[in-house]
């Protein structure tokens, strides 16, 4: 990465923050791009070292652009569509700007896994964009103790699959006894279940 | 030969060879209006001197040379102020020569490729941001240049804070492209 390539992320990581920092209001994108450009431009003096910071309203647009390429976009209530909603909404954001944050706005803490999940499944080289970063405002941010359940189901799958993998070399190789049976069945069966049910044990 | 823009107005001009969007813009600065600056931004300060030398027979012009390079301008006749090469420094020395004109000017800022090249999109982005305003502020007329190929995405984002594209092919103007309604 070039120096001023890094400059161009560099930028990007720090509207992150701000927008991870950001604490909203009523009047929402106003809020924010004031938040942002106090934020970037804090003590900086000579007007062509400014970041430029511009609101950019309406349903299909982003609601605030730096830089004219990086936006801020919000995101509203997770449904069963959600993941193919948004993901061709950010593929033609993506025609228009490098990097996308995407603001979860006013969150349901019962919906947090199902986002969790959305953002496990849409990635910035899908959408086609440098940098893809998903924000939920700081009281919904994933702590610690769920950073550590997310990770208990990685660990809880990996340990299915070998599992599975165990009871399938048992079941070739010693023949179908009655505890490889059982074994290999409950193998499966949590295997199937992490898969399938372990993203939304964040809840 | 297509109108001229109106007082006021930023176009981008793509070319896919050499000199030809300096041509597009030098033919369309009205003779009664008042200087022209160039901003030699790219590394090609002889090309854009012999365009410009080819287009001009006012002797009230302005360049401001931020190549980098050293060149003979003695033979042009013009200004020639010399600016830091780095985008802050071609931003300061553009809008000086705008904001220094008695009247109302014509900017060719050549080239904003190589600006892109030398630093990066938002550095790019940042100086049309500003430089733009200060032409419309000032009624004054500018178009910067685009050299080769550009991505789609990279014009779009650079033709926000702008009001026109042209593309020009083989020394013709091939299509304008109203800013796509996303200003």
């Amino acid at each position: 990465m070039s120096g001023d390539a890094a400059g161009s992320r560099a930028t990007f990581d720090a509207v992150v923050d701000g927008v991870a920092a950001w604490q909203p209001d009523e009047a929402a994108t106003r809020g924010l791009c004031e938040h942002l450009d106090r934020r970037l431009n804090e003590g900086v003096e000579n007007v062509w070292e400014r970041e430029v910071v511009e609101r950019e309203p309406g349903s299909s647009e982003a609601e605030v652009v730096v830089n004219g390429e990086i936006a801020v976009v919000f995101a509203e209530a997770v449904g069963p569509a959600t993941v193919s909603r948004l993901r061709r909404s950010l593929s033609a954001l993506a025609r228009r700007y490098s990097y996308l944050v995407v603001y979860w706005r006013d969150p349901e803490r019962e919906d947090r896994g199902y986002r969790w999940s959305v953002e496990r499944s849409i990635s910035a080289r899908r959408v086609g964009t440098r940098g893809l970063t998903f924000v939920a405002p700081p009281d919904e941010a994933p702590s610690v103790a769920e950073g550590s359940r997310m990770l208990s189901w990685s660990t809880v799958a990996a340990g299915a699959t070998l599992l599975c993998a165990v009871s399938a070399s048992l079941w070739l190789v010693v023949g179908t006894t009655g505890l490889v049976q059982a074994l290999a069945a409950g193998a499966a069966g949590l295997f199937v279940w992490t898969l399938l049910v372990g993203p939304f044990v964040a809840r | 030969m297509s109108d001229p823009p109106p007082l006021g107005s930023n176009v981008l001009v793509v070319e896919s060879e050499p000199t030809a969007a300096l041509r597009y813009a030098f033919d369309r600065f009205d003779e009664t209006e008042g200087p022209t600056v160039v901003v030699n931004a790219a590394p090609r300060t002889e090309s854009v001197l012999a365009a410009a030398g080819e287009a001009w027979a006012a002797e009230a012009n302005h360049v401001v040379d931020c190549s980098g390079e050293t060149a003979d301008a003695t033979a042009l006749d013009a200004t020639v102020t010399v600016g830091g090469s780095d985008v802050p420094s071609v931003g300061e020395a553009t809008v000086r020569a705008l904001d220094d004109a008695t009247a109302p000017v014509g900017l060719c800022l050549d080239s904003v490729s190589a600006v892109v090249e030398r630093s990066s999109i938002q550095q790019a982005y940042k100086l049309l941001y500003l430089v733009a305003e200060r032409v419309r502020s000032l009624d004054a007329r500018a178009f910067y240049t685009w050299s080769g190929p550009i991505e789609e995405r990279t014009r779009r984002i650079l033709t926000r804070p702008l009001d026109d594209v042209v593309r020009l092919g083989a020394g013709e103007r091939r299509a304008t492209e109203a800013g796509d309604g996303e200003r």
